[in-house]
């Protein structure tokens, strides 16, 4: 299964100029866990911002691999399609698939 | 880094015998009278108030309900937004893997304020209801408690035989659909019997209707 990162051109600029693509935790607004955010909705998926509630410009990036299901489900029924890691999270080239605009 | 996850969910639970996420639709409109409703698999919405006449009863699903078709529009143009952030309520509803008997209902909002504060009352206050009226019944001491004294057999066959006299013809299931006579059934006891409370009557009504098919 696909595990995909969206983001805005900074963040994407910042992290597709690495090998090892890597996600740096931090901590969420509100109740959410401290983590790196990862959802398996992918970019055709309809209502994508409203889903993850946050700006269309925030989801102008994507970057997709391959889940190896060491990540956690959000408590609640966002659960069902969004994950995190607790910490940095580091994906190498062999679990890459693919990035760029949505 | 961007955070990839935005709003708050509260995750609250409830019996999955007698919910109906349209009860609880129906509630919300008292606090957005012109809310919009949007499946979040369908690109558009329709009002709230059409919704709940045709949504279908479901055990999963997974919908917005947007303050009005301003805020709607807000949120398909730009996603969140400082402004529009919190005309949104986002339900989820889905089995309890763990307890079978349960639903879960998570409601993504942003903050805590507002018509949201007043919105989570009356959905959590809801679910608390449904809760109640599932659990199981003390019957004898909660016939006591309102002055009942002839135990719970004899309530079941005083609640029965009101509703030969005051709905001649009507099943108990019948009744139990019609939440307008079902009121009327449920006070006309009252000024017979004590300040029983609606839920031990149609509780009751519904148990002698199963006691009598079980003894046939």
């Amino acid at each position: 299964m696909s595990m995909f990162h969206y983001t805005d051109q900074v963040s994407f600029d910042a992290i597709r100029s690495q090998v090892v693509w890597y996600f740096e935790a931090s901590q969420p607004p509100a109740n959410h866990p401290f983590g790196a955010y990862f959802t398996t909705l992918g970019r055709e998926t309809k209502n994508l911002a409203q889903r993850l509630r946050i700006p269309k410009s925030k989801i102008q990036y994507f970057f997709e691999f391959d889940d190896i299901g060491d990540l956690k489900a959000l408590p609640g029924g966002r659960g069902q399609y969004i994950f995190y890691s607790p910490t940095d999270y580091e994906v190498e080239k062999s679990r890459q698939i693919d990035h760029g605009e949505t | 880094m961007t955070n990839m996850t935005g709003g708050t969910d509260l995750i609250l639970e409830t019996a999955k015998l007698g919910f109906d996420i349209r009860l609880i639709l129906d509630e919300l409109l008292e606090i957005w009278p012109k809310a919009m409703f949007q499946d979040a698999d369908q690109e558009a919405g329709i009002p709230l108030v059409v919704a709940i006449q045709t949504l279908e009863r479901s055990e999963t699903m997974e919908f917005f309900v947007y303050k009005d078709k301003e805020s709607a529009e807000s949120w398909a143009e730009m996603g969140w937004s400082e402004e529009h952030g919190n005309d949104m309520v986002q339900f989820l509803v889905a089995d309890n893997p763990s307890q079978p008997d349960k639903i879960q209902l998570t409601l993504v909002i942003d903050s805590i304020v507002g018509d949201i504060l007043d919105l989570i009352k009356i959905v959590s206050d809801k679910v608390d209801r449904i809760s109640e009226r599932s659990s199981r019944i003390n019957w004898e001491a909660g016939l006591l408690a309102v002055g009942y004294t002839s135990g719970r057999d004899r309530f079941y066959e005083q609640v029965a035989k009101f509703r030969d006299e005051l709905f001649r013809g009507w099943s108990a299931d019948e009744l139990a659909c019609h939440p307008h006579e079902a009121l009327q059934f449920c006070e006309a006891v009252q000024k017979q019997l004590g300040p029983i409370p609606h839920h031990f009557v149609m509780k009751a009504l519904m148990n002698h209707r199963r006691l009598g098919t079980k003894s046939k």
